[in-house]
């Protein structure tokens, strides 16, 4: 039966928080998963479809999710070839396979350094096969408002359950015709006030295998650039070919440093006499203008503005939204 | 000739303005009783400006409470820019207000009222004065807005 809802109630909007607390939880949980139970989803959910039981292994990253269920799924289909990868892993595989000590696995296989091209080849073919779990929180919130809130019944739903209990229980789950590997959460999530993934001083993210994931408001970057950002090389930022992650770069590396040494050019300098600070603006060789200025508290401030700012002053009033000039700066404090 | 001689009054009056004693870095101050519509002072990033218009989009806040009193939105050091207290205030706050906003509050002072900031200096309001909140532009931010639309 189909039929349209064209409206919710008072009572029913009122439920909203609800859901919203509930998966935002689950979707921000740092909690260890448990495994058995998201096995038993995950052998549900092939059940549903038709398939056979599949062997399902345990994750402790995406990454790792990846290596496991190709090693695992190439070992069980007879593909396991010599020299795959190292040795000692075909071995461990072989051994363990059917055990639950994936995460000792994992530690071997390592860096993709170890790796032959045509394991990364494989890799490379089937690395997105993934169902997400409580990364896809919102999906799940949103069905299930729906279902137990505005009373949508279909049948479709009652497969949807294991993967709404799944997601519960996992970050997300590798899947492929007779192996899955469920991932665990992550062990530490760190956010800015806009709940991006950010730190300044360490990693955003830790997987639970210890890889640790660095970004900066948002922008997934290299350790060098969150732990020794003064490090980094003119060279380096220039060759940066992200421009969110250049920018990222240069406000670490210090805007006055990075004038100083790309030699940048003086456009325009005055003594602000109202504002009481001094002031200038420089043009990069890439075209970029900056506008520095001292502050009262005794910082100096580096700003971006656009291009077709000539003068400190247009660049003061292009800042303060204001280039008709209406208001009267009185001073700065 | 009578528009040349207003214009004179205002050259006169802004350079007037202007000698005034400089704030100095990390001082207070205060607003004059005789300030006009439009002066603005920067407290940072803030800019305090006197006004005598609420926005017809804001909304009315029924009880100020210490949740409204930061101005600026955000948990660093630099946007804790905060009224020393709820009492004696009639707030405004536009639709939309969050990290990317370029105006805040506005805020009807019943009595003197003082902003305070951890670097900067305090800002009094005399009694009777309206003020709305500004903050500066940040291209880097558009920009970033700009591409996050576009995505």
């Amino acid at each position: 039966m189909s039929y349209q809802i064209n409206t919710i109630t008072p009572e029913q909007e009122s439920r909203f928080p609800e859901w919203v607390e509930k998966w935002v939880n689950i979707g921000l949980s740092t909690e260890p998963i448990d495994f058995n139970k998201a096995k038993e989803d995950v052998c549900s959910i092939y059940k549903a479809i038709g398939l056979k039981t599949p062997v399902v292994l345990y994750a402790q990253s995406p990454y790792e999710a990846v290596v496991i269920g190709n090693v695992a799924r190439l070992y069980i289909n007879g593909l396991i070839k010599t020299g795959c990868f190292p040795p000692q892993v075909a071995s461990q595989v072989a051994s363990q396979v059917w055990s639950q000590v994936w995460s000792q696995v994992a530690s071997q296989v390592g860096s993709s350094n170890n790796f032959t091209n045509e394991f990364k080849n494989i890799l490379k073919q089937n690395y997105s096969d993934f169902r997400y779990g409580s990364i896809n929180s919102s999906w799940y919130s949103y069905i299930s408002f729906l279902r137990d809130v505005l009373g949508w019944e279909n049948n479709i739903l009652k497969t949807h359950q294991y993967n709404e209990s799944l997601a519960q229980n996992s970050l997300l789950t590798w899947y492929h015709d007779n192996v899955a590997v469920v991932c665990d959460r992550p062990l530490i999530i760190r956010r800015n006030v806009r709940s991006e993934l950010h730190n300044e001083s360490g990693p955003a993210l830790e997987w639970r295998s210890g890889e640790p994931m660095y970004c900066i408001n948002g922008i997934t970057v290299n350790e060098k650039i969150v732990i020794a950002p003064h490090t980094q090389t003119i060279e380096e930022i220039e060759a940066e070919l992200n421009n969110d992650v250049k920018s990222i770069r240069i406000e670490r590396y210090g805007w006055m440093r990075y004038l100083k040494d790309i030699r940048a050019g003086l456009v325009d300098k005055r003594n602000n006499d109202i504002d009481n600070t001094k002031e200038a603006l420089f043009i990069t060789p890439n075209g970029l203008k900056r506008f520095i200025a001292t502050c009262p508290t005794g910082k100096l401030v580096s700003l971006s503005i656009p291009n077709e700012i000539q003068t400190c002053e247009q660049a003061q009033f292009w800042l303060a939204n204001d280039v008709d000039k209406k208001y009267n700066v009185i001073g700065r404090t | 000739m009578s528009v040349a001689f207003l214009e004179e009054l205002e050259t006169y009056v802004t350079s007037i303005r202007r000698s005034l004693p400089k704030i100095g870095p990390g001082n207070p101050f205060r607003f004059s009783e005789a300030s006009s519509l439009n002066d603005r002072v920067w407290q940072g990033d803030l800019g305090i400006t006197i006004t005598n218009t609420i926005p017809a989009d804001f909304v009315k806040v029924d009880k100020v409470t210490n949740k409204h009193l930061q101005l600026v939105p955000g948990n660093t050091i630099g946007s804790k820019h905060c009224l020393t207290t709820s009492v004696g205030v009639e707030l405004w706050v536009p639709p939309v207000f969050n990290d990317e906003s370029l105006i805040g509050p506005c805020i009807k002072c019943l009595q003197d009222t003082s902003i305070e900031h951890p670097t900067h200096g305090t800002v009094t309001i005399p009694a009777g004065f309206m003020i709305q909140c500004t903050y500066q532009r940040n291209l880097d931010q558009i920009q970033k807005v700009e591409i996050r639309a576009r995505d």
